[in-house]
């Protein structure tokens, strides 16, 4: 396939002075390889061959959506402004966040490199590797828009556009390896995959809020009306620039600002081109080469490592657990999730998207908004019981692990019983994550609706965490991070979500019932209370035999 | 090529150095080697001494490096590429693309060495049935253990029968039937005039396999010979205690005793 493609060029890369066959070897391996490479926000690791595709399924998708949006824009400018500036946020963020260990795979070094494969040769097979990732990607992500433009604008917009796109891809790329460079030259191999996670996260995110949010923009009137004014700073936009061009060829419009937006696009991604090869490629190359050495590297100066004094941690252990095993396990964990890459990555995101859902609903209809129908409301029943996402993922995620092997040691110690673990370490993630949100708030909702909600935070506290706790002690129990995450069965992940919505629809509209006989709360809070005593009580007796290894 | 004194390694004066962050750190100061063909090279030294450094120069992998190395008349800094044809690289840290099978793996890399392909998948058979991992050639590497690993690494090493093996820990994870077949190969190897350059940290496979023991130190050459002519300058017996003796770490059994005495208090 590759062999195919390439073979037209075959004299212009053996005067590259690289060699054609090796070239092709080394490109068709890695398109292999990466076939059967999982997206990072998919969880599943099963054995596939058509992983490209389906990945540029789903951006077409995403741009699909993107795509329609800007159908609806009647200005071209301004509607392609918003195409290119997603198109620009969406390659750089999928750069980072899916191919970074593509680009920077320190497995080369020893594979490829005590080959006889000359220096041209694996440069060569690295730049088409990325030039076939750019196209994958910026391709799949517009050919809703690119159709869109053929079928309203003709052929010729349609043939800008995809020049153009190619633009924006090649400056993105620039923007990309600087960014790289950047972070290189501060951090060691391993907190570059550790930064790497949090991108993974806003993409999460991302993702996440586009689906809520979209809709909602596309509802209201004023976007096919939207237009854009250009002032002394859109020259410094780049997608302005991208818009701009294409705008001047649907319009046969060339005054002077087209035709300096039409110039910048042109010559700006052409010149980092040149800057990316002169001047970053060959720094890359170094920075990755110490990439391996500096992150195996011991350092050898010796610093006397002080004994921290009594953290943060030990203080909400002492308050929250009641014996030694359960502090232990507490502390463990808070440190533990803190560092987990995995753990972040699934759990993170459900901030992004508590956050989402309360301004989703805080939003819900636009014309009926105004803040004092808000205050009289029962709204914020909702924003009680939306963060019961957080303690879900918080919970639910804490037996995954990049390194569940080591675990061995919960079965070498001597513990009667890991019920102690099992409880400090969901009181630990519950403290540490769910709890902070929660306050949150719970101020903020107080501050806005008057003191007398405060009672209702304090049922739906207990209830959540009631709920999430009857869910950890009626699965599966597994103990922190112990668990491989391929295994994991996504028709039971759904009936687990069904019925998380199911207990917390019923939880919620409890609540709303109570909240029409006065008082009643008060006297839920300590009923509450005495469950969730019970619960931890007998969780904590929860034998060897039930713990699924 | 046969059993002569006829030099394949010539190293001059070679050193390196890692940048890390700002200050630079010198990990090789000066190593001087002539290595023979149809020898068993044994390269030992503490850890950081330099001993991954030394062959991953050696291989081509860090180029950046002071000093002349000549490797079968060839100058390393200029025909890497034609060195890296006859030589075979055994890395330590098992680094293969996991997600291909050991078939497809091992296709890629005889046809980047130039060999002709129905002639590879004819010795990777034959190969993969004598190593026991016929039932396994395709299935992803990513499910393989340590030892099958270290089999699929070993073979990528030797699948274009090169003239010189690098091996840096090539035994570890495999089990003891296993060990002694690459025993095995290696000394036979030896004996058709390959040089073979081996870095272990397991002094007793070092002493009974190698023609000459190369020690070093802080990156430099502290010992250089036969374990019988070293032994007959330190009288010490065996290579660990010579090793001991050599890079001055004397004191173990008190040590010992004070590491004790903490578990125990």
């Amino acid at each position: 396939m590759v062999r195919i493609i390439l073979t037209p060029f075959k004299p212009l890369i053996r005067l590259l002075g690289a060699d054609f066959n090796q070239l092709c070897l080394i490109l068709g391996i890695k398109l292999k390889m990466d076939n059967r490479r999982s997206m990072s926000l998919s969880h599943k690791k099963k054995e596939s061959n058509s992983q490209l595709w389906l990945q540029g399924f789903i951006y077409a998708v995403i741009g699909g959506f993107m795509g329609a949006m800007v159908l609806i824009i009647d200005s071209p400018l301004a509607g392609n402004t918003i195409f290119f500036s997603f198109l620009m946020i969406m390659i750089a963020m999928l750069m980072i966040s899916e191919f970074t260990n593509v680009l920077i795979d320190t497995r080369d070094n020893s594979i490829l490199m005590p080959r006889p494969v000359n220096s041209r040769t694996l440069t060569l097979a690295k730049i088409l590797h990325i030039a076939f990732y750019m196209l994958h990607l910026s391709l799949s992500l517009s050919i809703f828009h690119i159709f869109s433009t053929l079928l309203s604008h003709g052929w010729t917009a349609m043939f800008s556009l995809l020049a153009l796109i190619l633009l924006t891809a090649l400056f993105t790329l620039f923007l990309t390896n600087i960014f790289y460079l950047g972070l290189m030259n501060v951090v060691s191999g391993q907190k570059l995959k550790d930064i790497i996670v949090y991108f993974q996260i806003a993409i999460a995110i991302l993702f996440m809020g586009g689906y809520q949010i979209m809709p909602r923009i596309m509802e209201t009137n004023q976007l096919a009306e939207m237009t854009l004014t250009i002032h002394w700073w859109s020259y410094f936009i780049p997608p302005i620039w991208m818009a701009g061009s294409l705008d001047a060829i649907i319009t046969n419009l060339f005054d002077s600002s087209h035709i300096i937006f039409a110039s910048l696009a042109l010559l700006i991604p052409i010149l980092s081109l040149v800057f990316v090869v002169k001047v970053l490629a060959p720094r890359f190359n170094k920075a990755l080469g110490q990439l391996e050495v500096a992150s195996t590297k011991k350092d050898k100066q010796k610093r006397v490592e002080k004994v921290k004094p009594k953290t943060y941690s030990h203080t909400m252990s002492k308050l929250f657990t009641t014996n030694k095993e359960e502090s232990t396990a507490f502390r463990m964990v808070w440190l533990m999730s803190g560092r987990e890459r995995k753990y972040k990555q699934t759990v993170f995101p459900a901030f992004g998207y508590i956050f989402i859902l309360i301004f989703a609903f805080a939003f819900k209809d636009k014309e009926s908004f105004d803040l004092v129908k808000l205050a009289s409301s029962k709204i914020y029943l909702w924003f009680v019981y939306i963060p019961i996402f957080l303690s879900f993922a918080a919970t639910q995620n804490l037996c995954y692990s990049d390194q569940n092997k080591s675990s061995w040691f919960y079965q070498a110690l001597p513990l009667k019983s890991p019920g102690n673990i099992l409880l400090g370490s969901f009181k630990s993630v519950m403290v540490k994550y769910f709890l902070p949100a929660y306050l949150f708030i719970t101020i903020a909702c107080t501050a806005f609706w008057g003191i007398k909600v405060i009672d209702d935070f304090i049922y739906g506290f207990l209830c959540i965490c009631l709920v999430s706790s009857l869910f950890q002690s009626w699965q599966d129990r597994t103990l922190p991070f112990s668990q491989e995450r391929e295994t994991l069965d996504m028709g039971g992940n759904f009936a687990k979500g069904m019925l998380l919505m199911f207990a917390s629809g019923i939880a919620g509209a409890l609540h709303y019932g109570l909240s029409f006989i006065p008082y009643s709360t008060l006297i839920g809070i300590p009923l509450f209370a005495l469950l969730l005593y019970f619960n931890f009580k007998s969780y904590q007796k929860i034998s060897w035999k039930k713990i699924t290894s | 090529m046969t059993g002569e004194k006829n030099t394949v390694i010539s190293i001059q004066n070679l050193e390196k150095s890692y940048q890390n962050g700002r200050d630079a750190k010198k990990v090789l100061k000066g190593i001087h080697l002539d290595i023979h063909a149809g020898q068993i090279i044994g390269y030992i030294g503490p850890n950081g001494a330099g001993k991954s450094t030394t062959v991953k120069i050696l291989c081509g992998l860090l180029s950046d490096f002071e000093g002349e190395v000549q490797i079968l008349g060839y100058d390393l800094r200029t025909d890497s590429t034609e060195i890296k044809k006859k030589i075979g690289y055994i890395p330590e840290n098992a680094a293969l693309y996991d997600t291909l099978t050991p078939l497809e793996y091992l296709q890629f890399v005889g046809e980047l060495q130039g060999m002709n392909s129905t002639e590879i998948t004819e010795k990777v058979e034959k190969l993969l049935d004598l190593f026991d991992m016929r039932a396994h050639a395709n299935e992803r590497i990513n499910s393989f253990s340590k030892g099958m690993r270290q089999k699929i690494l070993i073979i990528s090493g030797l699948i274009h029968n090169p003239d010189i093996i690098f091996m840096d820990e090539p035994l570890s994870g495999l089990d003891a039937n296993s060990v002694i077949i690459v025993k095995e190969i290696l000394t036979q190897l030896a004996k058709e005039g390959k040089t073979i350059f081996y870095s272990s940290h397991i002094m007793d496979v070092v002493e009974k396999i190698s023609d000459r023991i190369i020690l070093i130190d802080q990156g430099i050459v502290v010992a250089d010979g036969s374990f019988e002519e070293l032994n007959s300058k330190a009288q010490t017996g065996s290579l660990e205690s010579l090793f001991t003796q050599l890079t001055g770490s004397a004191g173990h059994s008190e040590k010992a005793e004070k590491i004790i005495n903490v578990f125990e208090n």
